[in-house]
């Protein structure tokens, strides 16, 4: 046990940040992102137990770590939108009605290029947000996206190649906002 | 803006990651608590730690691990209730008696300083405590009777005569406290026989012998 235990600190310390990025830019909120991160792990840790006891679970699951985790928080993320009958919309901390002369500085580091490719991120589907993310943001390979997604390696390429221009758009929309 | 530029602006989203004192808290709250480097050196100081405690209980005056031994017993002193101190410090002066007559018996002639004078010091503490006790109980017999019981055995030895005038004058003034309560109440034969020797012990000078009189006649009816 203590050697397991050991085994998945590293996979917590290895993965913690993607997951937590991963969450963060679909829920647009430290505070859920936090929780439903914490969250992954644990419903990880309890899987990751289980697997590596022969008697309980004949069957590895869990032979990719990360993909495994990955498939955790999509779906906690999804639960969290039904639970909550949330929209996915930019929260409105995230658009505050300003005051021009007192805030200038706070407007700047909301309109900054990262804050606006965070927001253009937040506004695509979620498909596309995974696709975005994965493949240019945390660098997986195609083959990788689409095991993580359960798709045909074309039918990924399709789905990055979809998303990319989808965020251009939304980021282009967000600029003329401004 | 150009494709390139946007998965440029992209990769800058790497920066975002969650504080490290909630990722080291929820590691903890998720795993429980965790020393993957120092849980084999905190064991391996608690072992060495654990040994030398041991070994330290067996040493002698004179011996470097004897300091220790000394601080445990001032710590047991330290939790002792008031009325239990005079046994406890009886017990120490015992220890010394018993440390004494074992240096003695090997000839270890460079711990016999350090030993008498560790029992000069507890047998001073041991007199002190002694002047406290109005009425002493069958443990406070049994320990003096230990104690005269090494202190002859390491005088036989060493040849010589150890002299605790502090603790002589505790067991003084208790005998003599003792002997003035038997003598108000009525006596029996036996007891008054008993109390007669106890006084020739006192006159003698042989304090102990004679408090140990003092207890037997008034627990003989």
């Amino acid at each position: 046990m203590p050697n397991v235990k050991k085994i998945f600190s590293k996979i917590y310390d290895k993965y913690v940040a993607k997951i937590y990025r991963f969450i963060f830019l679909k829920v647009n909120s430290k505070e859920t992102a936090q929780d439903l991160t914490s969250e992954t792990f644990l419903r990880g840790w309890e899987a990751y137990k289980k697997n590596q006891n022969p008697k309980s679970n004949p069957r590895n699951e869990i032979e990719n770590p990360q993909a495994f985790l990955y498939r955790i928080a999509k779906n906690l993320v999804i639960d969290y939108y039904r639970e909550k009958g949330k929209i996915q919309l930019v929260p409105t901390e995230s658009n505050p009605i300003a005051d021009p002369q007192t805030n200038l500085e706070e407007k700047a580091i909301q309109n900054s290029d990262l804050e606006l490719v965070k927001k253009a991120i937040f506004h695509l589907k979620d498909d596309y947000q995974d696709a975005v993310i994965w493949y240019y943001l945390e660098g997986f390979s195609i083959p990788e996206i689409a095991k993580f997604l359960d798709k045909s390696e074309p039918a990924t390429r399709m789905l990055i190649s979809r998303a990319i221009k989808n965020l251009r758009q939304e980021y282009d929309k967000l600029i003329q906002k401004i | 803006m150009e494709e390139k530029d946007l998965i440029f602006k992209l990769k800058g989203l790497n920066q975002l990651r969650p504080e490290k004192r909630w990722v080291k808290a929820t590691k903890r709250e998720i795993l429980g608590p965790q020393f993957p480097i120092f849980q084999p050196i905190l064991i391996g100081f608690l072992l060495v730690l654990v040994a030398v405690f041991v070994f330290a209980q067996k040493s002698l005056p004179g011996e470097k691990l004897y300091a220790i031994k000394r601080l445990t017993e001032k710590g047991q002193i330290f939790f002792v209730s008031e009325n239990e101190k005079p046994k406890m410090d009886l017990e120490l002066a015992n220890k010394r008696f018993e440390e004494l007559r074992e240096i003695a018996q090997s000839n270890d002639i460079k711990k016999l300083a350090p030993a008498m004078r560790e029992v000069k010091e507890v047998s001073i503490q041991a007199a002190k405590s002694l002047q406290k006790v109005k009425k002493p109980d069958q443990e406070i017999v049994d320990k003096t009777k230990e104690i005269e019981k090494n202190k002859v055995l390491a005088q036989k030895i060493l040849e010589t005569e150890i002299e605790t005038p502090e603790l002589n004058d505790a067991y003084k003034i208790l005998t003599e406290n003792q002997i003035k309560e038997m003598e108000k109440s009525s006596l029996t034969e036996k007891q008054t026989e008993i109390l007669n020797q106890a006084k020739e012990f006192f006159e003698n000078g042989d304090f102990v012998s004679a408090f140990l009189k003092v207890i037997e006649a008034s627990s003989n009816p």
